[in-house]
C-alpha cells in the first residue's frame, strides 16, 4: 500500500452525517480495513486551535497528525494547510496522492487522466491545481 | 394562512443562504477553513460541499480559485 491512512473520530463523524450517500457508505466500509479511525488523545488544545478559524474535524486531524508523528496531513483546504504548517506539520494534497500513485506505478498515465477527468468533472474539484495536473498527466509516458 | 407559512419558510431559507454565502466569502478570502465556514453557517461540512457542488464553486487551491469563488458568490447573492 502507498500510505497508511488514519483519520480522527471527528472527521469520520463528519463523513457519516448523511449515511446514505455513496461516499459515506464507502468510508464506513473502509473503516477498519485500509482506513484507520482513531480518537485524539490530546483534546486540551482543541478549542485553542479551533479559535484560529478552523473546523473541529480539521483541528482533530492536525492534533492526531502530531500524536502519531505522521509523515503528512492530507488536506485540500489551503487555509487549513497554512495553519498546519505553522504547527510544523507537512501537508499534502490530492495532487500529491495522484503523482505518488503514478510514480509508484500503482496507476498508469491513462488511469491518472481518467481519474483527473472525473475529479475535475465534479464542480467542487474543478480547481486550478487539478486542472494543471490534468494537462500535465496527458503528457505522461 | 398557507401563504404566510410559505413566506416564513422562504425567509428562513433565504437567511440560511445568506449565512452560507457570508461564510464562503470568508473561506475564499483565505480567512477561514472550509470546516470553519460550515460551522459558522451552522450546517454540516458535507452540506456546504453539496452547496458548492450545486453552484459550481471550487475548493480554494490557489488565487484563481479564490477569485472565481468570490465572483460566483457575488453572482449568487445578486441573483433575483
Amino acid at each position: 500500500m502507498l500510505y497508511d491512512v488514519t483519520i480522527p473520530d471527528g472527521v469520520f463523524q463528519e463523513t457519516q452525517h448523511y449515511r446514505d450517500l455513496p461516499d459515506a457508505i464507502e468510508i464506513a466500509k473502509a473503516a477498519g480495513t485500509w482506513l484507520v479511525v482513531k480518537p485524539v488523545k490530546e483534546t486540551s488544545r482543541l478549542s485553542k486551535l479551533m479559535s484560529q478559524k478552523l473546523g473541529k474535524g480539521e483541528t482533530e486531524a492536525m492534533l492526531l497528525c502530531e500524536e502519531l508523528h505522521a509523515d503528512s496531513l492530507l488536506t485540500s483546504d489551503r487555509y487549513a494547510a497554512s495553519q498546519a504548517e505553522k504547527l510544523g506539520l507537512r501537508t499534502m494534497t490530492l495532487e500529491t496522492v495522484i503523482r505518488d500513485s503514478y510514480d509508484a506505478r500503482i496507476i498508469g498515465a491513462p488511469e491518472a487522466v481518467r481519474l483527473l477527468d472525473d475529479l475535475v468533472g465534479q464542480n467542487i474539484l474543478n480547481t486550478s491545481y487539478l486542472r494543471r495536473l490534468q494537462r500535465e498527466a496527458r503528457e505522461w509516458p | 394562512m398557507a401563504i404566510g407559512k410559505m413566506q416564513r419558510y422562504a425567509k428562513v431559507a433565504s437567511r440560511r443562504e445568506v449565512e452560507i454565502l457570508d461564510s464562503l466569502k470568508e473561506y475564499y478570502r483565505g480567512k477561514w477553513s472550509l470546516g470553519r465556514a460550515a460551522e459558522a453557517a451552522n450546517i454540516p461540512t458535507r452540506a456546504l460541499m453539496d452547496y458548492m457542488q450545486k453552484h459550481k464553486l471550487p475548493y480554494y487551491s490557489d488565487r484563481s480559485d479564490s477569485e472565481d469563488g468570490l465572483k460566483k458568490v457575488s453572482e449568487i447573492r445578486s441573483a433575483p
